[in-house]
């Protein structure tokens, strides 16, 4: 998913650098399982739109989606799968880099 | 907040939009702890209730008991995330709350004389792992 090149910009995922698709990531990184009126609420999107880059992200085997029913309501829960969470965690990792090559540039 | 899959984000916003959310998350998932304090709570008040009164005011104490767990039944399926302590440690908890349940239930029946002051101490017994659960959930 990264680009090539020495600056660390390059090796920030692209499936997770949007804010849907970061703010979907980071929610699942610190919980168990989270439903999906959570994150649309937390987001503040639509269902379509949500439904859309968690499709995307289930495609890349990023997160996986239990359906159930609660007192006979259907609802969906999305967990963080190890592919996903090393993504996210070599993503912070790269965002850090960033931001610390962003102030060095400023201080020299 | 912005819908575009194509806004291209600043590290920093990126990074601040990841702790926000990582935070939510986190507050999202306090309900286990505010859970397990209240059925310890209301676990206790039951087994008081059963060893000082009797008659139609310790049938009461037994309904308000079902009455709240079946309160917290409904609150627990209502809530949206789960953190992975609650994933890990649901399953010894329960199973240690039901054992000392059925445990305190037994001794308190058969062990203490009328008047005695144990059963409200051993009331105590089965908010422990709820109690000590809870502290472990919240600290985190």
């Amino acid at each position: 998913m990264s680009e090539s090149g020495s600056h660390p910009r390059h090796a920030l995922d692209q499936l997770i650098h949007t804010p849907v698709r970061l703010s979907i990531v980071s929610a699942l990184a610190e919980a168990e399982q989270v439903e999906f009126r959570f994150l649309r609420d937390s987001i503040e999107v639509s269902d379509s739109l949500l439904a859309k880059h968690l499709a995307t992200l289930e495609e890349a085997e990023y997160i996986t989606a239990v359906k159930g029913h609660v007192l006979r309501r259907p609802r969906t829960w999305y967990s963080l799968t190890a592919t996903g969470r090393r993504a996210f965690d070599d993503y912070l990792a790269a965002l850090r880099r960033i931001v610390d090559h962003h102030a060095e540039e400023e201080r020299s | 907040m912005d819908q575009s899959s194509s806004h291209e984000m600043p590290p920093a916003e990126a990074l601040g939009r990841a702790g926000r959310m990582s935070e939510l998350a986190r507050d999202g998932s306090r309900w286990f702890g505010y859970m397990l304090i209240l059925l310890g709570l209301v676990t206790t008040g039951f087994f008081v209730g059963q060893a000082l009164t009797e008659g139609w005011l310790a049938a009461a104490f037994a309904w308000l008991y079902a009455a709240c767990v079946a309160g917290l039944f409904w609150y627990v399926n209502r809530q949206r995330v789960v953190s992975r302590p609650t994933a890990l440690i649901t399953r010894r908890v329960t199973f240690a709350y039901v054992s000392l349940v059925i445990l305190t239930s037994v001794v308190n029946s058969t062990l203490w004389d009328d008047g005695s002051l144990w059963p409200c101490l051993v009331a105590l017994l089965p908010a422990l792992p709820c109690w000590s659960a809870a502290w472990w959930v919240l600290r985190r």
